[in-house]
């Protein structure tokens, strides 16, 4: 019994370094990207929203790696920003679109459209 | 390589103004030779600059007791903002009992990908009675003229200019320069016949 309590208070332990380490996270990508974390923008079934549930660690083997965590955690999260941003151009729902016109390289008019975080 | 639409106004020092109310040396900017753009229509200036001197009557000299003749210039100046939607043409008109002259002037700036080509016919006449005269300059000039095709009565002709590619607004004028006089007979009493211009500018997109 004694050993079981502590295996369950270390998984309680590796549950709230996780879920700090995930706030942080979460901080960082929303002074960077401007992408926020939820459901909304994620979808139910993107690997970050995962992350951000605790689904990625193996808490039962106690063969977790934060640093490989970590590390497989911002390649996620890079994808999937800039595959959302592309959502949003295609869903219409993004704000930072802006159209432009231009000469095209025929010599007719024609207009070159932008998406993004908006023009610094 | 796409260029970003500057304008939709411009002049030598800046390239991206607002419309004008006057265009003065200020055209619009065009994308290149396309007139078929709704959202970027092709836009010229059309300026007309009229010059007038009239016979008005005489007055006595009480010095000499001799009557000379009075005269009453004037001179108007209309710049309008046009759209073309295909190849089009100007023309202007001047009279006079005496002398009148008639600079006829379309200009436009473009911004173009690779270089395209414009015909510019151009037509000037003057016409009067049996004592018509030349009073100044008549003839056709543009931004690529190396000197003008000149005549009285009357001057015509055609070019074809190749107008380059360019980043950056550049600019393209035609001028057609008209001029008719007529001799005052009657020191005190104005003609009833009148000295006439003509000039017609025309453009085609080739």
């Amino acid at each position: 019994m004694e050993e079981m309590r502590k295996a369950e208070q270390a998984r309680e332990e590796r549950r709230k370094q996780a879920t700090q380490r995930k706030a942080d996270e979460k901080s960082r990508l929303n002074g960077v990207t401007a992408v926020f974390l939820d459901t909304e923008t994620y979808g139910e079934s993107s690997q970050l929203l995962e992350a951000q549930e605790g689904n990625i660690y193996d808490v039962e083997t106690g063969e977790y790696d934060p640093t490989f965590n970590k590390e497989g955690t911002d390649e996620t999260i890079s994808n999937d920003g800039i595959d959302q941003f592309g959502a949003n151009e295609d869903d219409g729902s993004g704000g930072n679109t802006f159209t432009l016109d231009i000469v095209k390289d025929d010599n007719t008019a024609g207009t070159a459209t932008f998406n993004g975080g908006g023009v610094n | 390589m796409a260029i970003l639409r500057a304008g939709p106004f411009a002049n030598s020092s800046d390239s991206f103004l607002d419309e004008p109310k006057i265009a003065g040396d200020i055209a619009p900017v065009n994308c290149a030779n396309d007139t078929s753009s709704l959202a970027w229509p092709w836009k010229y200036v059309k300026i007309v600059s009229e010059f007038n001197n009239t016979h008005t009557g005489c007055e006595l000299d009480p010095a000499s007791g001799d009557y000379f003749p009075t005269f009453a210039s004037s001179q108007s100046d209309n710049n309008i903002n046009k759209t073309a939607t295909e190849d089009f043409s100007i023309s202007s008109f001047g009279s006079s009992n005496h002398i009148t002259s008639v600079d006829t002037i379309l200009t436009f700036a473009y911004q173009a990908a690779k270089s395209f080509e414009i015909k510019i016919t151009f037509e000037g006449l003057a016409f009067g009675d049996s004592t018509l005269y030349q009073p100044s300059f008549m003839g056709f000039f543009d931004s690529q003229s190396e000197e003008p095709i000149v005549g009285f009565p009357s001057v015509s002709g055609s070019v074809t200019r190749t107008l380059p590619a360019s980043i950056v607004p550049i600019f393209y004028t035609a001028t057609l320069i008209t001029a008719s006089s007529i001799d005052i007979e009657d020191v005190c009493s104005p003609k009833g016949s009148i000295a006439n211009t003509s000039a017609t500018l025309s453009v085609e997109f080739l």
